[in-house]
């Protein structure tokens, strides 16, 4: 079970959006760690055949997945970001119809569909029309579909958007039980979600795959950049607009920073463990990016 | 599997609220139509009285009955014969037009000959100029120019001043079928099958719009609501989820198409009844001028057929644009114009012109139901000519299946962007 991609590009007439990029993923949940523009969902969405590379190729098991056509899509399942549905459907219509387009026969389609809406609580509501869920249970409902046809190859983007922090602990018990057998590729701006299931992180900047590793290998990146220091709200200002901030909290009349930096960047700081958070800061972030968004 | 593909793809097209709404609509509307129609319909008694609606019908069927057979020359003087008698009765002599109870005394007694009295009316029209009551200013010797008649009319016409809207070859088909046509016609009461075609435009027309609307969301459903990139990711989505879209689309139209046609022309027929099946079309007020050999039910019977090919057009055409355009009013505005502009364009506007001549190959032919059949439309292609119903099932025919692997392949191709 190997999914490889070779050299793939996408260009959107003068933009690209995915440039370049090859990796390999083998049975494990891979995490696709990326801002807003990264190309994260053009790439997902080359894997799941909705989109036609400008460039490369990409191979299931030795095979080129356009020759494969629908035995590649037989084994994959597909989350998009925007979860798209019939208002009019029920919850249990919309996956059978679901399934019946994965070549699910009636019988285990509905013994399945069964299993899944019990595993994410929306048995309750099985025969309610989708236009009146909540958006955490039309998510819920966007994984169940995914998952339908049992995929080797789990295509998720942005899966946990929207789910509440119950549902997201549900969500990466799901996808552990579910990922011993299969690939599963997830991206998502919620980095607590890759901590402790995923086997790898891909980092993705510019429509470029700028680091792949797991978890332990791309903190050492940061590693002795992360400090903790706790300052005066003047003291503070002057921080934030020189230094990368992964995070600050309030401490009283005091304000504790959480600073990437390659140097020690006040007197009272001390070096903390870093966390995936500080990763992303460490390549996504900005100088000054909390203190504005705070203005 | 396919079958719950199917199923849901049939979901998908009646449980819009769209589809629901325009449903109710079409329903609706047909049914007032009815009851105005029914409720119109008048039966005078002896006594002067009005009587309306369905025991109208009853009483004015009995009565027509009576004049069912050959019409003759006999059965005309007889007519005129009779018509006279009523109008020289001393009862209503001096009768001043006022006198609505003596004016209804005296058309009681004609109502069961009324429908030949019309025809003897149009057959001695003058300069196309169509005079209701001429029968009380015709004499007894005038009757054996009934069918004689309707052969001229129709030679001043097409020497007249539209002589120019025909080819030669047309002409002459006209001509030809006119004096072809086996006389003398079989006359029966024959209300139901008469009202059934007055409506078949109606219900044409209002069965291609509602089918424009159950078909724009087809493709464009799968875009606007995104859920086009779950579905194009599946195993079957990219080929039999889309075929199964298409049959989906095309037996919606079926089921649409033939229920509200069987519920509309079966409601008329259990109030009107069947008789006058097999009289000829020019044989009615409507059909009078009509140059197709055929009765009433093969006439409803062409329609109907006519109808329904041209509604599975609509819905090919339908499905292709939804695909194309990617959303459901867009689809439905520019379904609409195509039906709707050509057949509004005043055919007077492009008279005797190649316009003329085009205008009458849009798919609107095909819902002018009764329209068509009392028309002069006919094609002369390189000498032959061919009539509607040869022609547009052929062209129509060949046009919905060659758009629907358009469809299927502008949605199978369409990439997420």
């Amino acid at each position: 079970m190997k999914l490889q991609v070779n050299d793939l590009c996408k260009n959107f007439k003068e933009n690209i959006a995915v440039n370049h990029v090859s990796f390999t993923l083998e049975k494990g949940v891979y995490g696709l760690l990326g801002a807003n523009g990264a190309g994260k969902t053009t790439l997902m969405r080359m894997l799941s055949t909705l989109v036609i590379p400008t460039n490369g190729t990409i191979q299931y098991d030795g095979k080129d997945i356009r020759d494969m056509n629908e035995k590649y899509r037989k084994i994959i399942g597909y989350l998009p970001q925007e979860f798209g549905y019939y208002p009019e459907f029920s919850a249990e219509d919309y996956l059978l119809y679901i399934a019946a387009l994965k070549g699910l026969k009636t019988l285990i389609a509905k013994k399945r569909v069964n299993e899944l809406l019990e595993i994410v609580s929306l048995t309750k509501v099985r025969r309610k029309k989708i236009k009146t869920f909540s958006g955490g249970m039309k998510r819920r409902l966007g994984i169940v579909q995914a998952v339908l046809n049992d995929p080797e190859v789990l295509i998720l983007d942005e899966p946990t958007a929207g789910l509440d922090p119950k549902e997201r602990i549900r969500f990466r018990t799901l996808v552990s039980r579910i990922a011993e057998e299969r690939i599963v590729l997830l991206s998502t701006h919620i980095v607590s979600d890759l901590e402790s299931i995923a086997k790898e992180i891909l980092i993705m900047k510019e429509g470029e795959i700028i680091e792949q590793g797991d978890i332990k290998k791309l903190l050492c990146e940061v590693n002795g950049k992360v400090w903790s220091s706790i300052a005066d709200l003047k003291e503070a200002d002057q921080l934030r607009s020189t230094y990368l901030l992964s995070n600050e909290k309030n401490c009283g009349d005091k304000i504790e920073l959480r600073i990437i930096s390659e140097t020690k960047p006040s007197i009272s700081a001390v070096q903390v463990q870093p966390a995936l958070e500080d990763l992303f800061i460490y390549y996504f972030g900005e100088v000054n990016e909390i203190a504005d968004f705070q203005i | 599997m396919k079958l719950q593909i199917f199923k849901y793809e049939m979901k998908k097209i009646f449980c819009k609220k769209s589809s629901i709404i325009s449903l109710i609509i079409l329903g609706a509307c047909l049914a007032t139509m009815l009851f105005v129609s029914i409720s119109q319909v008048s039966y005078v008694n002896v006594d002067g009285n009005e009587i309306q609606g369905i025991k109208a019908v009853q009483l004015l069927k009995n009565e027509k009955m009576k004049w069912n057979g050959y019409l003759t020359v006999e059965t005309i003087r007889k007519v005129l014969k009779e018509n006279q008698a009523i109008n020289s009765d001393i009862k209503y002599a001096g009768m001043k037009e006022s006198d609505i109870k003596l004016s209804n005394m005296e058309y009681s007694r004609k109502q069961g000959f009324q429908d030949i009295s019309n025809l003897i009316d149009l057959s001695y029209e003058q300069n196309n100029f169509y005079e209701y009551g001429y029968i009380d200013k015709l004499s007894n010797d005038a009757v054996d120019k009934f069918y004689p008649n309707r052969v001229n009319q129709l030679k001043t016409l097409l020497s007249g001043k539209e002589s120019d809207q025909f080819t030669k070859n047309e002409k002459e088909y006209i001509t030809d079928s006119a004096k072809t046509l086996t006389i003398p016609f079989k006359y029966s009461y024959a209300d139901g099958w008469n009202m059934a075609l007055e409506k078949s435009t109606m219900v044409a027309s209002a069965l291609a719009i509602v089918i424009c609307i159950l078909m724009a969301p087809v493709f464009s459903v799968e875009y606007q609501t995104g859920s086009d990139s779950i579905l194009l990711s599946t195993e079957h989505g990219r080929k039999k989820g889309i075929v199964y879209k298409l049959i989906a689309g095309l037996l919606s139209t079926s089921i649409v198409y033939w229920i509200t046609s069987a519920i509309i022309y079966g409601f008329i027929f259990m109030i009107f009844g069947f008789q006058g099946d097999d009289c000829p079309i020019q044989a009615s007020f409507a059909g009078w001028e009509s140059f197709y050999h055929i009765t009433n039910s093969q006439a409803l019977f062409m329609i109907l057929l006519l109808g329904y090919l041209g509604c599975l057009f609509i819905s090919s055409l339908g499905m292709f644009l939804s695909a194309k355009i990617k959303t459901s009013f867009a689809t439905v505005i520019l379904l609409i114009l195509i039906i709707m502009v050509p057949a509004t364009i005043g055919k007077q506007l492009f008279a005797g012109s190649l316009w003329n001549k085009i205008l009458n190959l849009f798919p609107h032919q095909m819902l002018l139901g009764e329209n068509l059949i009392d028309a002069y439309t006919l094609y002369d292609i390189l000498g032959k000519i061919i009539n509607p119903y040869q022609l547009l099932p052929f062209l129509y025919g060949i046009f919905a299946i060659i758009l629907l692997p358009f469809a299927y392949k502008t949605f199978q191709k369409h990439q997420i962007a």
